[in-house]
């Protein structure tokens, strides 16, 4: 029977490949945005990795995770040199990377820090920062900058390249720092995280274009003399902290965030990132429902071609009829008919997501900094191929029945 | 060979609905190896009795004996079969499937059917080479054989259609005017092909048509309008 298939949808090439081309491209979206969602996901918590705490003014958690990671969104608070210093001193602190952000250079964030950050920062499954071209600066170093890969590539930034970076974080700013440009040093491998999106300089080089830099005379005299040494900036935007004993972090939220010096914030990222991808949900949903309505329409089409295909073929059931095909076996031949055309869309939809994610992926990476990997189908990309096939075959049920009452009716009797 | 083939008794039918009915035949019987001319005008309930005899539409108890059988006592599923076992069907046109060839054509009549299978088994099992063989005997040139059906001439397509029917020696092969969509020449031939194949393999007949001249070339020929009484009674 699945041969008489076959031969007869030969006979109906043109509508066949149209039907079959309509479920593998709804195929390809549905398994594509599904991919998109979760390796999206994955590359959302693989953002930072390895940090314990960061450490912010007060404020939402959501609002100083995409400060400081994503760099999205301005801090309106900030951080105390002197907070800074409090934070360093904590029991089980085994590194810290202050972050000063609120400067842009060609509306790509600037990141003031030290080098502390190309030693201990980690996005991944913990990994480093490696550099591709030039070095990370040092403390010595007050106007080096550390381009990020996507930055350098924009806007065709080499090492030894100078820049001045700009106040605010628009596009245009009419306070340039001029005085004090920039010298590209090093430029970051790409990550696939915001760490690409971002230019690097060290506190001591931010401080100095604002003029922020100080003796020990200006010190803010609410606070212990002893902690202050020479600050580079007045304050920060955000510290991340490593501990050395992770279950420690707990009880060291609690105490920063009771901190009586300053109002302060401290978050864990992972679980800061995950209410964060909760509240995109919505948008998540809605990308799943537009692509299981293209899928959809991509069932209807098939529908429509076997209900009209079944007016022009009386004649082939009543021949069927006539050599002793039951009705069943009518249904039977509508059903896998539509069988072989959804296995054949769901296949070739698999093999056009594949041959896209094979040939473009990298380009999706330099251009657009999404990560999508060729990696085999996973459990639920396998469920919603299934669910299109076995949709596909429920649906043909319309078609098979009606095929199966025009047989009973019909007999032997050819109706053209 | 002897018995019967078809036998009517008392038949009554009428569709759903019908006030009527549209076939009352008191009495027909066919026997084993006869060929027999059914002439009706159109519109005489002609498809209708073929039907009833093929096993499609169901007619009531003790009324239609077919190779000895009530097909009212008969599911849908055995009339299916019994179909496929020992009836060969020809209708007017369009008998084939005009994405197989010729020859596959002919041997989608073991498709449905393990006793055609089993008859053409003894003879040999390579199927397409016996589907070409009886194709040739009913005259078809060897090139035409493997052409697709929607490629050959109707007189062509009559024939691979006879050789469908007769293809695993079914006991009865019922033809629905299977020459109206032919001329003179070509009817005239095909009706002997048939008649030599069905000789052959002692196959009952059961030919209808609505025209009388080909009469001298059966057994017998019968006249619905004269064995149908409904007509009669309802004036």
């Amino acid at each position: 029977m699945i041969r008489l298939a076959i031969a007869s949808l030969a006979n109906r090439k043109a509508s066949a490949w149209l039907t079959i081309l309509a479920i593998a491209v709804s195929t390809l979206l549905l398994l594509g945005v599904e991919r998109v969602r979760t390796q999206t996901q994955e590359n959302f918590a693989n953002t930072i990795s390895g940090t314990d705490l960061i450490v912010g003014a007060r404020t939402g958690s959501t609002q100083l995770l995409l400060s400081s990671v994503f760099h999205i969104g301005a801090m309106n608070n900030s951080l105390s040199w002197q907070s800074y210093e409090y934070l360093q001193q904590l029991p089980g602190v085994a590194w810290h990377i202050p972050m000063a952000l609120g400067d842009s250079f060609a509306s790509y964030p600037v990141v003031g820090t030290t080098p502390a950050f190309f030693e201990y920062f980690q996005y991944g499954n913990r990994e480093r920062l490696q550099l591709s071209a030039g070095t990370a600066f040092t403390d010595a170093q007050q106007e080096a900058v550390v381009v990020g890969a996507e930055v350098a590539r924009r806007l065709d930034l080499n090492v030894g390249d100078e820049l001045t970076i700009a106040h605010g974080s628009g596009g245009i700013s009419f306070s340039e720092h001029d005085a004090h440009p920039f010298i590209v040093q090093g430029i970051l491998a790409p990550t696939a995280t915001p760490a690409d999106q971002a230019l690097y300089v060290p506190l001591a080089g931010l401080g100095l274009v604002h003029g922020e830099i100080m003796a020990s005379e200006h010190d803010d005299h609410d606070h212990k003399h002893e902690l202050v040494h020479e600050q580079p900036v007045y304050t920060l935007s955000a510290v991340l902290l490593g501990l050395s004993n992770k279950p420690l972090a707990l009880r060291l939220q609690r105490q920063i965030n009771t901190y009586e010096g300053e109002p302060l914030t401290a978050i864990m990222p992972g679980l800061a990132l995950t209410e964060l991808w909760r509240t995109l949900n919505l948008f998540e949903k809605a990308l799943f429902a537009v692509s299981a309505l293209v899928v959809a329409t991509g069932l209807l089409g098939m529908l429509t071609t076997l209900l009209a295909s079944l007016r022009e073929r009386r004649r082939e059931m009543a021949v069927l009829r006539s050599i002793g095909a039951g009705p069943f076996t009518i249904f039977g031949l509508l059903v896998s008919e539509a069988f072989l055309l959804a296995i054949a869309g769901v296949t070739l939809g698999i093999g056009l997501l594949f041959i896209i994610l094979g040939v473009g992926s990298d380009w999706l990476l330099v251009n657009t900094g999404m990560l999508l990997r060729a990696t085999p189908l996973t459990t639920t990309e396998f469920l919603f191929a299934g669910a299109v096939l076995v949709a596909a075959i429920l649906l043909s049920f319309i078609p098979a029945w009606r095929a199966y009452r025009n047989a009973l009716a019909d007999g032997l009797t050819i109706r053209l | 060979m002897g018995g019967t083939c078809i036998e009517l008794k008392q038949l009554e039918f009428r569709w759903p609905g019908a006030t009527s009915p549209l076939l009352h035949i008191p009495e027909l019987t066919i026997h084993r190896g006869e060929h027999v001319l059914l002439r009706g005008a159109s519109g005489s309930g002609k498809s209708t009795l073929l039907s009833l005899i093929a096993g499609i539409h169901q007619a009531a108890p003790e009324q239609v004996f077919v190779l000895g059988k009530d097909l009212s006592k008969l599911s849908q599923r055995q009339r299916d079969k019994l179909r496929a076992n020992e009836i060969g069907y020809i209708f007017q046109q369009f008998n084939l499937l005009p994405y197989l060839s010729a020859w596959q054509n002919v041997v989608l009549a073991q498709q449905f059917s393990p006793v055609r299978r089993q008859r053409l088994a003894q003879q040999s099992k390579n199927h397409e080479q016996l589907a070409k063989q009886l194709l040739q005997q009913l005259g078809l040139n060897t090139e035409d054989l493997d052409r697709p059906a929607h490629q050959l001439s109707v007189g062509q397509q009559q024939r691979v259609a006879a050789a469908r029917a007769l293809f695993g020696n079914p006991a009865l092969i019922i033809a629905d005017e299977p020459t109206s969509a032919l001329d003179a020449d070509h009817r005239d031939n095909f009706i002997e092909v048939l008649f030599t194949a069905c000789k052959q393999h002692d196959i009952t007949l059961l030919f209808v048509t609505h025209d009388g001249s080909l009469a001298h070339h059966f057994d017998r020929a019968i006249e619905l309008n004269e064995i149908n009484t409904a007509r009669r009674e309802a004036k």
